[in-house]
Parts: structure tokens; sequence; C-alpha cells
């Protein structure tokens, strides 16, 4: 399951980085843990809880020594596979990539705590909504790290890149084809991007077919700038596997790559042209590391931080000696979701069946009420996941409605529910049959991978079975990465619902996951109510905050209210830093004089503690 | 002989290509494709089509594999979907390190096998003797992960003698002497992994032959010459106790390109097994076809190479 991140955050991330980093591997098998605990899942507890105990995790930890000028940062990143080695956001398409390069690139634009662009990066954004423009002005006495200047050509040159019709990387979407000329220039019909103008060396004007409050969160908007001076000579189809771009990349970060062992380590020395100054530490060497050993080389002092550890054996690096956690909440969530009906590619929409099995409302809030998930995220991940009440996720603390009561397990009232509705069992063989009396028999496509997969799945099973819900296993068995989405994507007729994991990228506009022509609308959902509060959502009027807040309010009530998916965990990721790293930032934030989550950390002894 | 070689190579044409028919289908049979993971809400799946169509995944499988074919014959397998560089380079990068790996573990073998089967077999029913049938019992019985495991445990971290990951350091000079020394750190401990799980066939081969040799003809002729006890060991008895030895030879041979995913999986070794292995989940069809044809082919030649060095240690066997 390596490289096949089938969440969204390995490409949100490469968009707008200054999130940092996921495990791909890691979020698959995430995707699907939870508990079998048959005895921990009947005790049930306050299933409905808050999920606003976000401190539960330091995001850094003080140190109180002093810093040493200097010295060398190991970092392990766990990881089963190879990494590709694709230094430049352009061009890579894996969340380790960009994991990598992070310490190498300075964005353009940091976002803030509500994951808009702000000015703490080396540009200055300025939405010019009333004429669809969005104006970029260069800070000051910016240096690629070969110490040539950067300026707005380089900025330009990072659109006619990913612009490009011989470009061969998914950074190119439709959003991008919204900028002015976009279109035509991918197409090969122009030489330039009309919408974009360089006025002078620091200011360049954006401009867009139409504007929408997501381009605020970066959509359309691409985060780094790229060198021309060093890659202009070279094809665009050949960008990729340049040694410009693999072995010896000109980047803005605090660090730069120094050398590359491929597919195992990078080694950084400090950027003398970073436009904040020099980092403290010479050094720093990010190490592959297999999942297996992570835990071992930590004991070992091997390593001063290691990365995104795994989220299935946080028993194994609760509590090493010498090291501590630090965790934030990831920009995801595990749902369960109905099949609604099919995606209809003439009309390009998808189009539900009302008369599919699980067309009745009364059915799936029968089975939402029917799953602890507070007790999934205690009993199987150590509280590492929490219940979540919403899809639209904490980290966007302005607009997550944190009010919103999450389903709360509560077998009786399943029971009520379905027995109200019609759902009676007939022919006494303990599962309720359908409202005609006929056998009713619901089919759940579940997906292997991870380490708890089963038993996750086994729980949900057995949650539906115990309201008198007879379910089978599409397939009769856990199915793997690839066959599971060719299912769940194909719509085929043997899958009634479905227990997945979705990344929700750094832009909370639903449309991708729940919008009427959304081919990740896996469920096949649509209804008037969603389409008006989408529209909502996107509409120019929703650059007032009262406004998109309401907006994202109503669409959270809409989706509990439909219950087209049933939100079911959300998870915190964990880095572990050795006790004399200094200023480690793991969080989704930075400020304005550390602008980078590398460029504020330091040791304070020489060797690893 | 030269005849007999030639008519085998040109036999091995067909079976190449039904093998290369073979792999390419199966490869398109697996559920999704390389551009599957990619599809994400912040991916305009219409891109994700746009590279589909240009990759030429949309044609019918016949039609892909006749293209792939036209290339193939020229040496050029295409371009990774996942690593993005083309597939020979991919596998170049990683063969090195098998073949390194490989070769290491390889002599290892031998150094541990040849004496070991050959002391066990003259001196049978000594204390040496039955160690070295304890120690192949369990050689070959253990899983290789579960030794892999034990050995990164014992070496790698209670003992710290040797790194536990990759296959070097980063940042060290290539050619300089501090650059072998530590390609050599972390060959070593993969290296008698690997070695200690593959001696327990030739020790018994050898072993066994050497028992029987003990009482036959040409020993006992060799004897009453007056050979020294030594050399009838060494000359008379080695050379043709090693005959089912030499046999696997040339298979050997093969193995050093095909490395082995266990060890280089669980040393977070990056060769051509794991390589492999990374392919099949990411669904890196040129990577995978350009592989199995690879190491197809060195099966093929790998029989071929047993034959002519059987026939060389043996002049009974004359290839017609």
């Amino acid at each position: 399951m390596q490289n096949k991140d089938w969440d969204k955050k390995g490409e949100i991330m490469m968009k707008k980085k200054a999130l940092g980093f996921v495990a791909l591997a890691a979020v698959l098998s995430l995707g699907f843990t939870a508990c079998g605990n048959k005895d921990g899942a009947d005790k049930s507890t306050d299933g409905g809880e808050k999920t606003e105990e976000a401190a539960k995790f330091p995001s850094m930890i003080e140190n109180e020594a002093d810093s040493l000028e200097g010295g060398t940062l190991k970092v392990a990143m766990p990881y089963d596979t190879q990494f590709q080695g694709v230094f430049s956001y352009a061009l890579q398409e894996d969340a380790y990539d960009d994991m990598l390069l992070q310490p190498a690139e300075q964005f353009l634009f940091n976002t803030g705590e509500d994951f808009r662009y702000n000015d703490t990066g080396l540009a200055v954004p300025e939405f010019d909504t009333d004429n669809n423009k969005v104006i970029v002005t260069l800070k000051d006495d910016l240096k690629w790290s070969d110490g040539e200047p950067l300026t707005t050509d380089d900025v330009i040159f990072a659109y006619e890149v990913v612009g490009h019709k011989d470009y061969t990387g998914v950074r190119y979407d439709d959003r991008l084809g919204n900028i002015e000329g976009m279109e035509a220039y991918h197409a090969g019909e122009a030489e330039t991007i009309s919408g974009i103008k360089k006025i002078d060396d620091k200011v360049v004007e954006i401009t867009f077919n139409e504007i929408n409050p997501s381009v605020e969160y970066g959509s359309g908007l691409l985060q780094y700038a790229m060198p021309k001076h060093y890659l202009k000579d070279i094809p665009v189809d050949k960008l990729v596997e340049s040694d410009e771009i693999r072995k010896n990349p000109v980047t803005t970060g605090p660090f730069t790559i120094a050398n590359v062992k491929t597919g195992e380590s990078v080694e950084y020395v400090a950027n003398e042209h970073y436009f904040k100054g020099k980092p403290k530490l010479d050094k720093m060497v990010i190490t592959v590391v297999p999942n297996s050993t992570v835990v071992d080389e930590l004991k070992a002092k091997r390593f001063d931080v290691a990365l995104d550890m795994p989220s299935d054996s946080f028993e194994s690096y609760k509590e090493i000696e010498g090291y501590q956690n630090v965790g934030r909440e990831e920009l995801y969530y595990s749902y369960i979701g109905f099949k609604f009906g099919k995606f209809d590619k003439e009309k390009g929409e998808a189009v539900a069946d009302p008369n599919a099995k699980m067309a009745d409302k009364a059915l799936r809030e029968a089975i939402a009420y029917s799953i602890d998930t507070e007790q999934l995220g205690e009993k199987i991940y150590d509280g590492l996941r929490v219940p979540a009440n919403s899809v639209i996720v904490p980290a966007f603390a302005d607009l997550h409605d944190s009010e919103l009561e999450a389903f709360k397990a509560d077998p009786e009232k399943s029971k009520k529910i379905l027995e109200k509705a019609g759902y009676k069992d007939t022919n006494d063989d303990g599962f309720v049959e359908d409202k005609e009396g006929k056998e009713l028999v619901i089919n759940l496509a579940a997906m292997s991978g991870g380490a708890s997969s089963e038993t996750v799945a086994d729980y949900f099973k057995q949650s539906m079975e115990n309201i008198g819900l007879k379910v089978e296993y599409t397939t009769g068995r856990l199915i793997e990465l690839n066959s599971f989405y060719d299912k769940v994507l194909g719509d085929t007729d043997d899958v009634d619902m479905y227990a997945a994991a979705w990344g929700v990228g750094t832009d909370p506009n639903p449309a991708e996951s729940f919008g009427r022509t959304a081919q990740f609308n896996m469920m096949r959902y649509t209804s008037e109510d969603m389409d008006k509060v989408l529209k909502d959502i996107s509409s120019q009027k929703a650059f007032d905050e009262d406004f998109s807040k309401k907006a994202y309010k109503d669409f959270q009530a809409l989706v509990k209210k439909d219950i087209p998916v049933i939100p079911i965990n959300y998870n915190y990721r964990i880095s572990v830093v050795n006790d004399r790293v200094k200023g480690y930032n793991y969080s989704y934030y930075v400020s304005e004089e550390i602008p980078n989550n590398w460029f504020g950390v330091s040791v304070t002894e020489e060797k690893t503690k | 002989m030269w005849k007999t070689i030639l008519r085998r190579v040109i036999l091995m044409i067909p079976q190449i290509i039904i093998l290369s028919m073979f792999i390419f289908a199966l490869a398109k049979a697996m559920p999704g494709d390389p551009f599957t993971g990619l599809i994400t809400p912040n991916t305009d799946p219409n891109r994700i089509e746009e590279l589909r169509e240009e990759a030429g995944l949309n044609d019918p499988w016949p039609t892909q594999y006749v293209n792939w074919v036209k290339k193939a014959v020229k040496g050029d397998f295409g371009v990774s979907y996942v690593k993005k560089m083309p597939v020979s380079r991919v596998i170049a990068d990683k063969a090195v390190n098998t073949i390194w790996l490989s070769t290491f573990a390889l002599i290892l073998t031998y150094a541990i096998a040849l004496p070991f089967g050959m002391l066990a077999g003259r001196y049978q029913n000594s204390f040496f003797d039955r160690f070295v049938v304890a120690y192949n019992y369990i050689s070959f019985a253990v899983p290789p992960f579960v030794l892999s495991l034990l050995m990164m445990y014992a070496f790698g971290y209670k003992l710290a003698w040797f790194p536990t990951n990759g296959s070097g350091t980063v940042g060290i000079p290539h050619g300089t002497l501090e650059f072998y020394v530590d390609k050599f750190q972390h060959i070593i401990l993969p290296a008698i992994t690997q070695a200690l799980l593959a001696t327990a066939v030739t020790i018994q081969y050898l072993r066994t032959e050497v028992i029987d040799s003990k009482g036959l003809d040409y020993v006992k002729t060799a004897r009453s010459k007056g050979v020294p006890e030594g050399k009838v060991y060494t000359r008379h008895i080695f050379r043709n106790a090693s005959l089912p030895v030499a046999s696997t030879f040339g298979y050997e041979i093969t193995g050093l390109i095909g490395g082995s995913i266990f060890i280089e999986t669980i040393f977070g070794y990056p060769g051509i097994g794991k390589l492999f292995i990374d392919s099949l989940n990411g669904r890196d069809y040129s990577v995978i076809t350009a592989l199995v044809l690879i190491l197809g082919i060195a099966t093929l030649v790998g029989t071929l190479l047993s034959d002519i060095i059987l026939s060389i240690v043996d002049p009974r066997i004359r290839i017609q």
C-alpha cells in the first residue's frame, strides 16, 4: 500500500505546504481501524462527547536549556518504501517527498490558524475580489539558495511550468484553469498566460475568470516559485527526471539539499541566503526508517526526531526514555458512507436511486446510533483517535461546528427507529427484514491493509448485527485498496455502504466530496438542500465571514440530518522528539519570526540523549 | 557444445515472448492503475484522465503490449509511473545495491557451506557433524523474517555493531575509502543473514555425497595408491561430491540479480527485491514488466549456465 495514498492528504500537502506531512501508508491503515473489543464496545460511554480537547498533545516541547551553535539534527521518517526524490512542489506527487522538501523550501504564502494565506511567507497576497484579482508582492532582498535574486519572473515561471502542455505532474487543475488565459496556454495555443501580469520585479497581478472564497485558501494560487535562471533550459517534460530537481535543487528554505542518497536519505546544510537569516543548525539529515524498526532506532538514540509515527502502534512509542511526543490533529476523518446511486458519466453528475437499499433515512440513522466511535478510538488507538461529530474537521476552528452533537451509541434507540420504520424480523432468523418483508442483507465494503483493519470492520459489522441488521462483507472479506476504490468509485452493485477515510485538505470547501458533480462524492448522494448550501459556500458572498460561517454551519447540520455519511473518528498524528532538541514546531501554523517549521530548531547538547 | 548453447539461446526467444505476454496481461489484470492513487480531491479527475490517456492506459492491452515491445527491443522500458524516472535508471540504481549484497552473501554462503559440508561428511557422527546437522535443521526451518529480525535485534540494536538501515550514509563522497567501508558496514549484517539462510541445501548435498562416496571404488583405489587422506577428500571426493552443488550454481548467479524481498525489506536495504514489491504495490507497470522480464531472462540464462558448469565439472556429461 506504500505509494497509494488514497487519501487526499498527500496532495493537499503539496499544494499547501504549511501543513506538514502525512504518511500515506499510515493514512490507509488509519482509514480503517477501530475496535473489535466486544466487551468494551458494549459498555458504551458518553459517545457524543465534544471533540475540543485539541491540546491533548502539545505541538511543541519546551526546552529551557541554551541552544548550541551549529550541530547536526538526525531525523527519521518512518516509511516502508523508498522515497521518490522529486524535490519540487510543482512536480512531486507524494507526501514523503513533500516532507523532505519542507526544510529546503519556504512558501511564498504561509497559512494562518484559519488556513487562509497570510503574509508571513516570502510574499504578501492581496485579494481584490471586486476585480477577480490577486496581487502578489514579494518581500525585499529575496534570494535563491545559490545566491541569485528571486523575482516575479520565478513566480510566473512556476505557473508556466505547471500550466505547460508538456507538464507531467498532477498539480494542474481546473482551479489553475480559472486563471485568465490559462486554458489557452495549457492547450499550447498561447505563449504566455494572459491573466498573469508582471508589474515589476516585486509585484505580479493574477486575474481569475471568476473568484470565490477558496482562493483565500490558495485555490488557483501556487504556493511556491521556481528558479527560472536554473531550470529554464530544461524541457518541461524532462524536468522531473533532471538532476537539477533530484540531486541539486535550488531552493528558498532555511536549509538546502546538499546530498541525496536516492530513496534512503537526504542531507541538508544551512542556507545562508534564507530570508530570515541562517538557521542555528549546520546540518540536518532525514533518513527513511521502516515502520517496524523506528521505535528501536529511537531507543538506540540514533535519531533526534521521528516524524509522523505510525498510528496503529502508539503503545510502543508512548513513552520512550529521553524523548517526548508532540502531536497535532490531522486534517482527516474516518467515516462510513452510504451508497445512494451511481455516477452518470454522460451527465457528469451523481444520480441517486430512490429505491437504493440505503435510501431510507431511518436505516442510516439506526446504523449511526449503533456504533460507538469513542470506544473505537480509546480501545484500539490508545486515545490517538477521538469521536468525530462533523465532516469539517476541528482544525478549521472558525468553521467547525463544535456544538453539533455526534451520534451517540444507543442500540436501543436504533432498534426503535428500525421498528418504527417498519423493519421487522418476520422469519425469526434474528435479523430484520425490509419494509416489504423481504430479507435484508447489507453489503459493507471495508479495506484491508492496516494492522487493525479487520478488527474495526468486524466491529462495525457486529454493531449493526446487534441492532438486528444482517451485514455481509462485499466479496466476503476485506478488500485490497485498489479493488476497494474500483468498487466504490465504480458504483458496483455489491456495495451498500463502505468504511473509508477522507483527508480534507487545507481548503475546507467540501464541494469535492459532497457536490452533485463531484466524482469523489462516492456516496452519490444528492439533494437540493445540499446544492444550495454548497453554492453558498462557494459564492462571492462567502467572502463575508459571517455569511461563510453560517453556510458551513448549515452544511454540517445538513450532513447530520441527511446522514449520507457517519463521521467516525478524528486522528492525532504524533512525532517523537529527543530532549536535546529545542524549538521543533509540529503544528500547522508558523509564526512571522519563524516562518518555516525547521527554521527555529536547534540542539542543546552535543549528543542525542 | 557451442552449437547447443546457441540452440538453447534461440529457444529462449519464444519463451521470453510468452513470459512477457503473460506478465503484461497479469499486471494489467490487477485492480487499479498507477494513477488510481493520485486521484484525490485536490487533483482534478480530468487531469488524471488526461495523464492516463497520454500514458496510453486507455488502449486495449494488446495494443499497449505491442507498443511496449516496440520500445523494449530497443532497450527502452519506458518511464516509471511512480518514480518518474526512466525504468532502466531505476533498475540500474537498485541492481547495484542488490549485486553488492548478493555477491557478498554468496561468497559467505560458500565460505560456510563448503567446509561445513565436507567436514561434517568426513567426520560423520562426530560432535562437529552433529552440530552441523543441528545447525542445518535450524537454518532451514527458521523463517527468513524471523532470523532477520533476530539478527537485527542482536547485532544491530543490542550489541550495536552494525547500522540497521539503508545501504549507506548520505554525504560521503563516492570512491573514497570511507565510502566503501561505510557500504561494507551496511551490507555485512543482511549478507550474513542471507548466507545463513542459504547454506542448508549446499551443506546437506555435500555432506550426503561425501558420506556416500567414502566407500566407493575410486576412493578405495586412491587410498590404496597411497594418496594422503587429506587429498583423498579435497581432490577425489570433493570433485564428485560437488556435482549437485555445481548444478545449482547457475541459479545462484541468477539470484544475484533477484535479491531477497524479505531481507531487503526488513533491513531497509534498497535493492531489486524491495523495488519489486514496491512496484507491485504501486502498480508501477513499467517497472514490474521490465523486472519480471529481466529476472525471467536471468533464470533462463541461469539454467543454461548450470548445464554448462555441470559439463565442465563432470566430464561424463557432454552437451550434445
